[in-house]
């Protein structure tokens, strides 16, 4: 029964890398940059929800309030910093990190350094049955979002018009420009998106895994990991790579604990060396 | 419609375009021909607005284009069909043809008006643009130009690797074209294909127009064709 603990732990946590990872892979798919702030995203996620849930109580307010503020900083950072240097890949990397530090510092001015446990929601803060052993509600819910969440991303991407927009973006950025569509407006939708997406993941994660100066650097290194196992560009990569680094950090922690993040990076070698460009990689 | 003013376009450290002007009237088709790397791309490229000019200007239906953002152009009224047709990968043929759909008043190009030109892509309407021949792919790059309704259609070598079979078919969409009032600015290699559909022709060498003549003109002037294109 312990396994199938271990493996929801680990099943729960690859969600919060697959929120990381989404946007994170469709930045890079659509614009080439490598966003190194994507982590700093998901901890302002954090303490703002932090804050929102001290100030009122309500974990939903939370939920919803902390990703739109993290997507509309994301969407300023794209509109008035990145879009300057256009597929310039030095300058728009070296943008991106120093952003890292400068919300680092500022995180850290304003929450101070002490971890931050967001309280769980009422709602999930029990546990049920499985088998002999009890497992908390709110890693399930944790779950359920996440699926919940790759759906409607699914549905956006295959099914939408904009969504077919932003495959052709992908696809071949200056062919679609060149064809009417606004490519640029794209850029910073997506953009948003995916600092919104990290933001949630920084709010569900907030009360399993809190929120403290570092984590911003912790996470973005295994969203990275999660993109590059799953192959940048990729929604399902980003979805099964997160499921799979998820699991890895996990059980690599039972059996290995002494090994640490030994047990992610060599399986994403043996991938990289069977597959270069990820699971379901294009690029 | 489109009057191209003593462009300089540079690609990369080169200087590609050196002062060169053209003009395509409303509903011609304007055939560009010239040997390899005379600068017939970097031209379409930069009337489209993916690589602007230096200097001189670019405009179209009075319109100054010279440095408007690519998707701004092809709002205008100007299609593109780029060489290597390049289509998306990830789209399907159905995508294709929807994801930059635009109607106008009186907007000959429609989804169904696609189907019934190109049966070929009727029947494959879920499949990846990138599994149609080289020939269905020439369709599809045109089609998915044609749904934005421009009034002026920019190709360039559409005719590049197609079996002879698609280049006829290629040269009934150029024809219903022509019908429907829509211009055309075609470059091309292949100098049967323009003499035949083409009303002008302009001949472009060292990133400068050299000629410019009527088709039938040209057909006879062995002399211009031996200099420029090596036939």
């Amino acid at each position: 029964m312990i396994w199938v603990i271990h493996t929801l732990n680990g099943i729960s946590f690859g969600m919060l890398l697959f929120l990381l990872a989404a946007g994170l892979s469709l930045i890079y798919g659509l614009m080439k940059i490598l966003n190194l702030t994507h982590g700093s995203y998901y901890l302002i996620g954090a303490y703002v929800g932090s804050t929102i849930i001290a100030k009122t109580g309500s974990f939903a307010l939370a939920l919803i309030v902390a990703p739109l503020v993290v997507a509309l900083l994301g969407a300023v950072m794209e509109r008035y910093f990145l879009r300057r240097f256009h597929l310039q890949e030095l300058p728009q990397t070296l943008l991106t990190f120093g952003f890292l530090f400068i919300f680092a510092d500022l995180m850290l001015w304003i929450w101070g350094g002490d971890p931050i446990v967001l309280p769980k929601p009422a709602a999930f803060s029990g546990s049920i049955s499985i088998g002999d052993a009890r497992y908390p509600t709110y890693r399930l819910a944790l779950i359920a979002v996440g699926l919940i969440v790759a759906l409607i991303l699914w549905w956006f991407q295959e099914r939408t018009r904009l969504g077919a927009m932003l495959r052709a973006g992908v696809d071949d950025a200056e062919i679609a420009g060149a064809l009417g569509i606004d490519v640029s407006l794209l850029f910073t939708l997506v953009f948003a998106v995916g600092a919104l997406l990290a933001a949630l993941g920084g709010v569900l994660g907030g009360p399993i895994i809190g929120a403290q100066p570092g984590a911003d650097f912790e996470v973005m290194l295994l969203a990275f990991v999660v993109v590059i196992v799953g192959g940048l560009g990729s929604l399902r990569g980003a979805l099964i790579g997160g499921l799979l680094v998820g699991l890895l950090d996990n059980f690599g922690k039972i059996f290995f604990p002494e090994l640490a993040l030994f047990t992610i990076f060599v399986p994403m070698a043996i991938i990289l060396s069977f597959r270069p460009t990820g699971l379901f990689g294009r690029l | 419609m489109l009057k191209v003013e003593n462009i300089y376009t540079n690609y990369g450290s080169s200087q590609v375009l050196q002062d060169l002007s053209l003009e395509v009237k409303p509903g011609e088709i304007v055939g560009i021909l010239g040997r390899n790397g005379v600068g017939k791309t970097t031209l379409m490229r930069s009337i489209m607005g993916l690589t602007p000019p230096r200097s001189g200007r670019i405009l179209f239906d009075g319109a100054d284009i010279t440095r408007m953002a690519p998707h701004r152009i092809a709002r205008l009224g100007l299609g593109y069909v780029p060489q290597g047709r390049r289509v998306f990968p990830s789209l399907s043929v159905r995508e294709h043809l929807q994801v930059t759909a635009r109607e106008r008043e009186a907007s000959p190009w429609t989804f169904a008006k696609m189907i019934e030109l190109f049966p070929n892509l009727g029947q494959r309407l879920d499949q990846s643009g990138a599994k149609l021949s080289g020939g269905e792919q020439q369709m599809l790059a045109a089609g998915r130009a044609l749904v934005a309704n421009p009034t002026l259609l920019l190709m360039d070598e559409p005719t590049e690797g197609l079996a002879p079979l698609m280049v006829r078919e290629l040269g009934r969409l150029v024809g219903a074209l022509k019908d429907s009032g829509t211009a055309v600015l075609l470059v091309e290699q292949q100098l049967a294909f323009v003499l035949k559909y083409a009303d002008r022709v302009y001949i472009v060498a060292k990133g400068q127009i050299v000629h410019h003549c009527l088709p039938a003109e040209l057909a006879t002037d062995s002399d211009v064709k031996a200099r420029y294109l090596g036939v």
